[in-house]
């Protein structure tokens, strides 16, 4: 009964653990995804110029970016959960 | 085919606005006047009828295999992690984000990206946040996640209602836009093209269920990253390869310059950009039909691997489109024939096709032509079945039957309610021919984020949610949403006439979401109803379910 007990209380902070993970990674998202609102905005206004060329602008390297990057962020969640 | 140049504008801004749904939201009805046909596109209809004939052969296939209920709504739980995650991708790379993106960053530059990042933003939250719950609580739909916890009947009849409003408000922009777009495609008159997809769809979905919808979701997306890496490639070849030519070409030919290339020719407001991008992935996060897939695998990890696979072919599309969306701005300034009084014949939604043209000939032409009518077909599909698997399992099986249908009539009732949608759709699709429907595609990924997607939120990670809680939050979000909505630009101002909007912003996500947040947590905290007791109790009773699964809720898909 004890050992139940235990093992109840045990998958629970494993839980517990699980879900600070999820909205973890939630929120690392939603802090980078908020960052295409700035390029409307006066703080963002530097990204309008081109960066590593001539014509492709800082906005759109970070369009990119933000696709690869979100990608990769799915890929560590799925790694770390296995 | 020219769109006149009052509605030139509104119509490339909203019905392009609209494309953007995850799940093709096609909204022509901002066309002022009639569209006239085009030329009979004959390599077009030929690509198409060889896509027909062996979608339809596929879903002769899968009539075989569909037995039973659990077979029509989830295949029945034998698909792949990686066919799911193509057919979620087909689902969702939809004609409009082909053809409306490109359109309006052929007439924006950059700010058509705005769509792009927002569609692809709900995929990562899908996975961190929801998949694995909603896996491990349900059996067929979203409805049943919720269901599990709270009231039964109540909840459900919220969910179906959720469900239905989506699906219902998806298809008519789906099936005018469908219309629309077949006749500047293929020269076919809108009713041919709206009662063709009908019947495709009907024949579809009736006797191969999810699984026929499935492979011809799976045909699609490969059909469609196929033809838009091939475009992404031709258009490259022309620069040696080099985006920055691309680009230098496209700041010449753009009557904006330079500024195409960075934010503020379509938007200015950080707040409209803001409603825009919450609206698109917290709505993501509501849609049945996309929530239903994750049903459609054997385990937790298979659907998490969908959600992956999905948002990695999503991504690849979106970073293929900025290539192609700069590309028509390269290229088709420099076709001056592609003009007509200063406008590009067949209006925004024509530049990718054009640009097929241009660099690939009739043939690649023809073949996109016929995939922006395969993507129509699929995403149609996939709504039917959504729509059908609300009225036969949520309500007929969940409600009326209280859990317990025979399994024979539910079969029955869910390919006859197949029929019906389907001839609804067709119905819908005929009758608003001429009406403005573009709020019409707004609506659905508003009410998804405002109704479905709290509800589903608060049940599945809140113990303190209870019925009456998810009920108010859910009816208090979408009143919100109608009326927002309603007194918003796209009908307050496009179909009322109405000089000044009341509210702003297309897509009020942004503040209806949080509205139906709080209503459901006020409300919450202030049940101390019996039921209230029990649903607070639910959410400990089912912790260990919903991060571990059980036997029997796999077996239910796998049956």
């Amino acid at each position: 009964m004890n050992d139940e007990k235990q093992l109840q209380q045990q998958r629970r902070r494993d839980i517990a653990a699980n879900v600070r993970q999820r909205f973890l990674f939630t929120g690392i998202f939603l802090i980078l995804y908020s960052s295409v609102v700035l390029l409307y905005t006066e703080s963002g206004a530097w990204l309008s110029q081109p960066f590593f060329s001539d014509y492709i602008s800082g906005a759109v390297w970070l369009i990119v970016a933000l696709i690869v990057i979100f990608i990769a962020l799915e890929k560590l969640f799925l790694h770390l959960r296995k | 085919m020219i769109f006149n140049c009052k509605n030139f504008l509104a119509f490339i801004a909203t019905l392009s606005l609209n494309l953007m749904m995850p799940s093709v939201s096609l909204a022509a009805g901002t066309i002022d006047g009639n569209i006239e046909q085009q030329p009979v596109n004959t390599t077009a209809i030929i690509m198409f009828a060889v896509f027909v004939i062996s979608t339809l052969g596929i879903s002769y296939w899968s009539s075989k295999k569909t037995q039973s209920s659990s077979d029509f709504y989830t295949a029945g739980g034998n698909i792949s992690g990686l066919q799911n995650g193509t057919a979620i991708a087909g689902d969702f790379m939809s004609a409009a984000s082909f053809l409306g993106i490109s359109g309006l960053m052929f007439m924006f530059g950059f700010d058509g990206l705005i769509f792009a990042i927002g569609a692809m933003a709900g995929w990562p939250m899908l996975l961190f946040l929801l998949a694995k719950r909603i896996r491990n609580m349900g059996s067929y739909t979203f409805t049943d996640v919720v269901s599990l916890r709270l009231d039964r009947t109540k909840i459900r009849s919220v969910g179906i209602g959720g469900t239905i409003t989506v699906v219902v408000m998806y298809l008519i922009a789906q099936m005018v836009g469908a219309g629309k777009l077949i006749q500047l495609l293929f020269g076919l008159p809108y009713e041919t093209a709206v009662i063709t997809v009908g019947i495709l769809v009907i024949a579809y979905v009736t006797f191969g269920g999810m699984l026929a919808t499935t492979w011809v979701q799976i045909i699609k997306a490969v059909l469609l990253l196929s033809g838009a890496t091939i475009i992404a490639v031709l258009v490259l070849m022309e620069t040696g390869f080099s985006f920055d030519a691309v680009l230098a070409g496209a700041v010449a030919n753009h009557p904006k310059g330079e500024a195409i290339l960075h934010p503020g020719v379509l938007y200015n407001d950080p707040i409209q950009v803001a409603t825009v991008l919450v609206s698109m992935s917290f709505g993501i996060l509501g849609l049945p039909h996309i929530l239903m897939r994750l049903f459609t695998v054997a385990n937790i990890q298979e659907a998490k691997r969908s959600v992956y696979v999905a948002s990695t072919l999503i991504g690849y599309f979106y970073l293929a489109l900025i290539i192609i969306g700069f590309g028509t701005i390269f290229f088709l300034y420099q076709q001056p024939q592609l003009f007509v009084d200063g406008k590009i014949i067949g209006g925004g939604n024509m530049v990718a096709i054009h640009l097929a043209n241009v660099v690939g000939g009739d043939l690649l032409m023809g073949f996109m032509s016929a995939v922006a009518f395969a993507t129509i077909l699929a995403v149609v599909a996939g709504l039917t079945v959504s729509g059908a698997a609300a009225i036969s399992h949520d309500l007929y099986a969940g409600i009326i039957c209280k859990g317990e249908p025979d399994a024979a009539t539910e079969l029955r009732i869910t390919r006859i309610t197949t029929v019906v949608i389907g001839i609804i759709a067709i119905a819908l699709g005929i009758l608003f021919q001429n009406e403005n429907v573009a709020f019409l595609a707004a609506m659905p990924m508003v009410v998804a984020a405002s109704v479905n997607f709290p509800v589903l939120f608060l049940a599945l990670f809140w113990s303190g949610t209870t019925t009456r809680g998810a009920i108010s939050g859910a009816v208090v979000g979408l009143l919100a949403s109608v009326i927002l909505i309603v007194i918003g630009p796209q009908v307050w101002v496009s179909v009322l006439g109405n000089e000044r909007a009341l509210f702003p912003y297309n897509y009020p996500a942004l503040f209806t979401m949080p509205v139906a947040f709080l209503v459901a947590y006020l409300v919450s905290k202030a049940d101390r109803s019996e039921r209230a007791a029990i649903d607070r109790q639910n959410y400990h009773d089912l912790i260990i379910r919903s991060e571990y699964g059980t036997e029997k809720a796999l077996s239910v898909a796998k049956h």
